[in-house]
């Protein structure tokens, strides 16, 4: 096509397209004044000017997305969408998602994918310096598969998995790596687990490839379980082979625990976070076998294994559950399973965190599936300590108002005081039944911690008290954040030791030399704009001892 | 009787808004509004209004609901347009009649708000022109109803009227009766107004008596033109004593570009922080932040330094440098990491001895040192060999341990795990603790025995709260009777401590009371106490008695935080 052509089909597009979407863009300050935006009244086309003129047309379109863009705006930003070169489509992307700025926004994210549909290669080419530059710091945000740049490279890994996989391939050792060969294993074109295999083993063993072996065994068990396991079992590295073998299994036991069980204890495995899997959905089919499977445990494995188990035989057969678990000391609350720490590189730095696994308490198991007979064991119980612990656990467990009042109606003074703040936030959902049963409470230490519950459960409360208004405030604070947002409101605390408590656990974790921590506290102060007088109040030492003694 | 209509509009107008304002003087105050303006208005929008009250038979426009569910939301737009555009009294009339079904369609992310925004608007507008009347009635009965279902987006069908016809809002509302707070409509409206026609808007604020409402819609005006005129807010934000409008007049200039930006900083003067926005500047006209007032004592957002750096183009990388002298310290050397950063992308060696010649050898801490730490880091990350001959070509010092420590845990994690040992030597700084915790953990990973040895052996002085946790979390995951046997024979002292605490923290998942025993080996008082919650906390959920108890008998830590914990437990 000569260049004569080419600038008639230009001025042509750039015409129609200036027609359909100045009337809206017109009315778009910003368009006419971002450095980007071009004017866009001055948009009559000569030949000479078609170049600017495109410009000009990326810009209106800019205009467009950037602003709060009319009906007839949006409309003829459909029209023009496709007129645009794939060169105009990526400017347009990259003035809304500059380079290695920021997560990018919803609108990003949909015209990326719009490019992603109507030109693949023009998206990977947007796309790709961003992850590399992505992968060259680790993520800037601690989990990058739930952002919405995880949600965008996930995309385009699936519409793009050759070249997903070749990206990943030069970052090997990062987390985007790791993500991307997931993604892109996960969407491979041959669709059987040996090919897959078989690509994947074409990967740099690493970080990245052991990721995404527990994904194509997660997948290839769903299919065929068994030559799932025979492949896993084949794969000669240690770590890759256990990590595969761990996804199929655990995958397994959703849909045949027994012959996971089976396949657990014929490939040797030592992962007590598995057989725990396993033996959870076993007991949910066969409760006796996996009784029967636990008997042969170590005590270390017994204790680790038995709390999922009891809770899914508690939903069937409480008494024979709760009691076998009381018999062998286990804790029928709620219990950390594991907490671990990592340290991990993210967007350059160093990062710290702590990650605990919760499981929830066999006794909130049993008495939120079978209410009647939890109760029937409780009340079986022996008289003494131990079954006013398991009323008070009972209490604290149970989702149904009125049985976890009646359960905390039976519960001596100390334990009512325990339970009333946890009682009271529960009643987050429903404040009017709390308040009802918060005024049939004496005024004393219960009231005063139902009270408080209410206060960290977020509901509205209108105390008539300034005892119960204290209490309100003080779970208020114990739940919400300690921010200096938070801090103007201490002064609505009328008993000083209170406040000041309160005051002092807001800045416990500030650690580090006393000046530091008075600076942040009297930056604390400053934003919440505290008068003189509180501060005073609040930081003076002296007064603090008085008050205290 | 079309005089009596009109009145019971406007009364229903001023209802509605005053009710969704939500105070009770404001209902009042809204409720007493008469509605002569209304009624001028409408009529005249009647009068030019050119409605179709008839629908072109030849033309067959889709059905609204069928074009709101398509998934595009452009080709959606394109449709409900259609729709709009031939829509007769008698259709509009039809959506009124179901307040449920009144279109509030769902979209793909990125355009929700925006279409449902702009539907709205065009719908609205249509409406107005055709059935003025009858159009205000009826939004405000969907309203009403919208409001009795609870729905979470009530007040967006009367934010469209403030936003499509603000004169009517703003006119039914201000007729000479005092008002005491803006509503919601009305505050959409002024904004509205603004942004076509300010003048317009500013003729409104005359009508209102209270100069604090005065005050709340000039801001609201004035914010509106601050997009387009980023030294006028200044002015006005000075005039009216408003913060948030330096905010909207530095966002607008940073658009605009860096040239407008420094006259808006100077202009701000010190009555804003304008740190990050000077940071931003430092990239792209340092020549002229040196006379900025606030540039020197200007705090820098690092993580949006270094994103902006990573946009600068050469020059401004060259203009940067050939500045760098002249900057503030506290500037330069938080900028001059970001750019050597940035650089580093693609010219690490480069960027790496450009800021060498900044740094401060002698000195491991120095600020300046973190321009050539960055672009070494990048370096190591990307091109290990290279990165690391060029390490070991320096010249012995404290920077170049600084160097080595930093690159240690990519090395490491590259699968080099002895070699990371080798150029790692510890400093006692607490920013590397996390560097000694990564190599903790990765050593762990490897060999937990192995990992607890170099933990015994790691110099004094070392930062090594995290690597001692990450150690024993791997010892007690492997065989807790061996990792308690470990944490005894561990020589006294703070690192004892640390470990003890860690161990204290796993222990206490099995068994709190057991570990509750191991709480009083803690010597230091603060680690003490953080082992000891770390026990209550696991306590509390088995058996809630017992958890208060002990922690009321605990012993060996902060009086004050110990007499306090008391009172406040639950």
């Amino acid at each position: 096509m000569s260049r004569h052509s080419l600038a008639l089909v230009a001025i042509t597009a750039v015409g129609f397209a200036t027609g359909v979407i100045s009337p809206s863009l017109q009315r778009s300050e910003r368009a006419m004044t971002h450095p980007a935006g071009g004017a866009i009244s001055t948009l009559s086309i000569s030949p000479a000017r078609s170049q600017a003129a495109s410009g000009e047309l990326v810009g209106a379109a800019l205009g467009a997305l950037l602003d709060n863009p009319d009906l007839a705006g949006l409309a003829r930003l459909g029209d023009v969408l496709p007129l645009l070169r794939t060169e105009q489509v990526k400017e347009l992307l990259d003035r809304l998602h500059p380079f290695d700025s920021d997560s990018p926004s919803a609108r990003s994210e949909w015209l990326f994918s719009w490019l992603l549909t109507h030109n693949k290669s023009a998206a990977t080419a947007w796309i790709t310096p961003r992850l590399v530059a992505l992968a060259q710091d680790g993520p800037a945000e601690p989990h990058p598969e739930n952002s919405r740049w995880g949600k965008i490279f996930r995309t385009w890994a699936a519409a793009a998995p050759e070249e997903a996989f070749e990206v990943a391939r030069d970052y090997p050792r990062s987390g985007l790596g790791g993500e991307l060969l997931s993604a892109a294993i996960r969407a491979w074109p041959e669709r059987e687990g040996s090919a897959r295999l078989a690509a994947l083993l074409g990967f740099p063993a690493g970080r990245a490839r052991a990721g995404a072996f527990e994904t194509l065994f997660l997948d290839w068990a769903k299919q065929d379980p068994n030559a799932a396991f025979a492949s896993a079992q084949a794969v000669v590295a240690e770590g890759e082979r256990d990590r595969g073998t761990a996804a199929v299994v655990r995958t397994w036991a959703e849909t045949d625990a027994a012959a996971a069980f089976a396949a657990y204890q014929s490939g040797g495995m030592k992962d007590i976070a598995v057989l725990s899997a396993v033996l959870e959905n076993l007991a949910r089919t066969d409760p006796r076998y996996a009784i029967a499977a636990l008997a042969t445990m170590s005590s270390e494995d017994l204790s680790r294994c038995s709390p999922k188990v009891v809770s899914e035989l508690a939903k069937h057969d409480p008494a024979a559950a709760l009691s076998w678990a009381m018999e062998r000391g286990f804790s029928l609350g709620r219990r950390v399973e594991k907490m671990w720490s990592q340290v991990e590189h993210s967007g350059g730095r160093l990062t710290f965190s702590i990650i605990q696994h919760f499981i929830s308490s066999p006794l909130a198991t049993a008495i939120e599936s079978q209410p009647d007979a939890t109760l029937t064991w409780l009340r079986a119980l022996p008289t003494g300590t131990e079954r006013e612990r398991m009323y008070e656990l009972a209490a604290f467990a149970a989702r149904d108002h009125h049985l976890a009042l009646d359960l905390f109606s039976t519960l001596g003074p100390e334990a009512r005081e325990r339970a009333a703040y946890g009682l009271a936030q529960r009643f987050a959902g429903t404040p009017e039944i709390a308040s009802k049963w918060i005024e049939t409470l004496p005024d004393g230490p219960v009231r005063f911690q139902a009270m408080a519950g209410l206060g960290a459960s977020g509901q509205a409360a209108k105390p008539t008290n300034t005892r119960d208004r204290d209490a309100w405030w003080s779970g208020h604070f114990e739940s919400a954040p300690h921010s200096a947002g938070s801090l103007e409101h201490l002064v609505n605390i009328s008993d000083p030791v209170l406040r000041n408590d309160i005051f002092q656990r807001m800045f416990e974790t500030v650690r580090g030399s006393p000046e530091e921590r008075e600076r942040v506290i009297d930056k604390a102060m400053d934003d919440a704009g505290l008068s003189e007088e509180w501060k005073r109040q609040l930081t003076d030492e002296e007064w603090k001892r008085q008050l205290t003694e | 009787m079309r005089l009596a209509v009109l009145l019971g509009i406007g009364f229903l107008v001023s209802f509605a808004a005053g009710r969704w304002a939500g105070t009770p003087s404001e209902i009042n105050a809204a409720a007493r509004a008469p509605a002569l303006p209304l009624l001028t208005i409408s009529a005249s929008r009647l009068a030019t209004a050119q409605p179709s009250l008839q629908r072109d038979p030849a033309a067959t426009p889709p059905r609204l609901a069928d074009a709101l569910a398509i998934e595009d939301p452009l080709a959606s737009a394109a449709q409900a347009l259609a729709w709009i555009e031939a829509a007769t009294i008698e259709d509009f009339r039809q959506l009124a009649a179901d307040p449920e079904a009144f279109p509030l369609p769902e979209f793909r992310a990125g355009f929700k708000q925006e279409c449902r925004r702009a539907l709205h608007d065009a719908l609205f507008d249509r409406w107005f022109r055709i059935d003025s009347d009858a159009a205000l009635a009826a939004v405000l009965r969907l309203d009403d109803a919208w409001r009795k279902a609870n729905r979470t987006d009530t007040g967006q069908l009367l934010a469209t009227v403030a936003r499509v016809r603000p004169e009517l809002v703003l006119e039914s509302q201000l007729n000479g009766e005092a008002i005491t707070q803006l509503s919601k409509p009305m505050e959409v409206a002024f904004e509205a107004l603004a942004a076509r026609d300010a003048p317009a808007a500013r003729r409104y604020l005359q009508q209102i008596s209270d100069a604090a409402v005065r005050r709340s819609a000039e801001i609201i005006i004035e914010q509106r033109l601050a997009r387009v005129d980023p030294l006028a807010a200044v002015a006005a934000a000075k005039k009216l004593k408003h913060q948030s409008l330096y905010w909207v007049a530095l966002q607008s200039a940073q658009d605009i570009g860096p040239g407008m930006l420094r006259q808006v900083i100077a202009s701000i003067g010190s009555d804003y922080d304008t740190g990050s926005y000077l940071s931003w500047l430092l990239l792209k006209e340092p020549e002229a932040i040196a006379e900025l007032p606030g540039a020197r004592e200007a705090k820098i957002h690092d993580v949006t330094l270094k994103a902006l750096a990573n946009q600068t183009t050469p020059e401004d990388r060259e203009r940067f440098l050939a500045s760098y002298e002249k900057l503030p310290e506290a500037l330069r050397a938080d900028a001059g990491a970001a750019m050597a950063s940035g650089w580093a992308r693609t010219e690490p060696e480069k960027a790496a001895e450009s800021a060498l010649t900044h740094a401060r050898p002698e000195d491991r801490e120095h600020p300046e040192n973190r321009a050539v730490d960055q672009a070494f880091r990048r370096w190591v990350k990307n091109a290990p060999e290279s990165a690391l001959s060029w390490w070991r070509a320096l010249p012995a010092s404290p920077l170049r341990n600084a160097l080595g420590a930093s690159a240690s845990t990519y090395v490491a994690e590259g699968g080099d795990l002895d070699l990371a040992l080798e150029i790692m030597q510890p400093g006692a700084s607490k920013a590397e603790e996390g560097t000694i915790g990564r190599m903790g953990q990765l050593l762990a990973e490897r060999d937990p025995l192995e990992a607890a040895d170099w933990l015994r052996a790691l110099p004094p002085e070392a930062e090594s709260k995290i690597a001692a946790r990450l150690v024993v979390e791997a010892l007690h995951r492997g065989d807790p009777t061996a990792a308690a046997r470990w944490v005894e024979e561990f020589p006294a002292g703070c690192r004892r401590d640390e470990v003890a605490v860690a161990f204290i923290g796993q222990a206490a998942l099995r068994s709190p009371d057991g570990a509750a025993e191991w709480v009083r080996t803690v010597d230091d008082p603060t680690l003490r106490q953080d082992a000891a919650l770390a026990v209550y906390e696991r306590w509390r959920e088995s058996d809630p008695a017992a958890a208060n108890s002990w922690m009321r008998a605990l012993d060996g830590v902060d009086s004050e935080w110990h007499a306090r914990f008391v009172r406040m437990m639950r």
